[in-house]
């Protein structure tokens, strides 16, 4: 169990604020320090919530694309608990999602880009990567 | 990055085949900056007779977030020299980076600091909306410059009223050729804004990345304007737009002193202009476009290792560019 993600997310940056505490650092690496502790802290924040938020995230999507006229595969062949099957899911059903917008009509489109735009601002606020 | 003693070589041999002669003495050779964009060289050119110029060497990352040409930007300075704009006088270039291995340009090193929080810093109110104003002159400066009598149009394409076409196409171009993976939210965006792209009135010199950090101040003001590597021909809104977008909010306005109006008031003044509301309000959203695709191209340089800082379109960004996003036009 010891040390869980956190724990060691949490140790890596002690010890890039150990570093960083020497008087004799430049410039350059002062910066990459920050740099990395930036990283890992976004990591710190968002990896627990990734897997939850690919599928609700990827039956939205899917959703979307089956009332844009897609046709899209259900994704029950990939394990619900595997992040990375369903992040690459995720990447190829926003691929599909940019394929749409850019064949929208120039006319009239049952105000399909305002539930694109709907979606893409609940998805931007959800995303906690 | 390259170090000092290769550096202060090749600024040597570089600066003797400029002159003609190796009489003159290359001093006081440091890097200033950090990370991995442009890397800026200070140093001195000490002459035969003592007269010391101090210079500043801008050298090309291996490769920068955004690629632009520096025979162009030198070009800009070069005829810059002969307008009202204060910008730094160009001395030389290398634009093959035969000398210095990248493209690079050796520029005059003028006084002053740059400061890109000035206008909510520490300093008394009546004093930030001053300069705040002249910031606001300085940009319509710039839109002033009789660019076709300068000849920049054997330089820089002159879009003419298609300004705004032309530059989002510019920019999806930059961002089909970094985007690592899909960003619906941007085909979106790109979509809203060819449906709305307005005409321009007319054809300036535009900076596109004008703000405090770029413009060195003195204690009597404005010294140089910096940075004109994005500069091009195209509509005065796009510099409005980009100084007004919400992004930029701390850089550039004051709670309850300056408002993105007043800005806008003061230019149409200064310039004698009308700043059309829909166009400005278009140009802002392409600016918060275009922040996000440099952020694209931020994520490939640093994934590459081209660059320490590790840029990505963020939530801010996104969000702020879909609820600006122009709506239905039929």
């Amino acid at each position: 169990m010891h040390p869980t993600i956190d724990e060691q997310l949490s140790g890596a940056k002690r010890l890039l604020d150990l570093a960083e505490d020497e008087s004799q650092l430049s410039a350059t690496s002062a910066e990459a320090l920050t740099n990395a502790r930036r990283l890992l802290t976004q990591v710190q924040r968002s990896w627990s919530a990734l897997l939850p938020f690919y599928l609700a995230d990827n039956a939205r999507l899917a959703t979307l694309l089956k009332e844009s006229g897609r046709a899209v595969e259900d994704g029950s062949q990939l394990r619900a608990d595997d992040v990375v099957a369903q992040a690459r899911r995720n990447a190829a059903l926003r691929q599909e999602l940019a394929d749409v917008i850019s064949g929208l009509p120039t006319g009239p489109d049952g105000g399909l880009r305002a539930r694109i735009a709907e979606y893409l601002t609940a998805r931007v606020d959800a995303d906690p990567s | 990055m390259t170090d000092i003693d290769t550096t202060e070589s090749q600024v040597r041999a570089f600066v003797t085949r400029q002159l003609g002669t190796d009489t003159a003495r290359v001093a006081n050779l440091q890097r200033i900056g950090v990370g991995r964009s442009r890397e800026n060289w200070i140093f001195d050119l000490v002459g035969p007779d003592g007269e010391c110029e101090p210079l500043i060497l801008r050298r090309d990352p291996d490769g920068g977030l955004v690629e632009t040409d520096r025979r162009t930007e030198f070009a800009i300075l070069t005829a810059l020299e002969k307008s009202d704009v204060p910008a730094p006088h160009a001395r030389w270039l290398d634009a093959n980076g035969t000398g210095f291995g990248r493209p690079s340009l050796i520029m005059r090193r003028e006084h002053g600091v740059c400061d890109y929080g000035v206008v909510n810093g520490d300093r008394p109110l009546a004093e930030r909306v001053e300069l705040a104003q002249a910031f606001c002159e300085l940009l319509a400066a710039v839109h002033g410059v009789d660019w076709a009598a300068l000849g920049l149009g054997d330089v820089l394409d002159d879009p003419g009223p298609e300004a705004a076409r032309a530059e989002l196409e510019n920019w999806e171009r930059i961002l089909r050729k970094d985007q690592l993976e899909a960003y619906p939210e941007l085909d979106l965006a790109i979509d809203r804004l060819r449906a709305t792209a307005p005409r321009s009135s007319r054809t300036v010199l535009v900076h596109a990345d004008f703000k405090p950090g770029n413009i060195l101040l003195d204690d009597h003001g404005v010294v140089a304007l910096l940075d004109w590597e994005l500069a091009h021909l195209g509509d005065p809104i796009e510099d409005l737009g980009w100084v007004t977008q919400p992004l930029r909010v701390r850089e550039h306005l004051i709670d309850g002193a300056w408002s993105a109006d007043d800005l806008v008031r003061h230019y149409a003044r200064t310039t004698g202009t009308d700043v059309d509301p829909l166009a400005l309000d278009w140009w802002r959203t392409f600016s918060t476009f275009k922040t996000a695709v440099m952020q694209v191209s931020g994520l490939k340089a640093f994934l590459e290792t081209r660059s320490d800082e590790p840029f990505r379109p963020n939530r801010r960004v996104l969000s702020t560019l879909l609820a600006t996003l122009p709506g239905e036009t039929s």
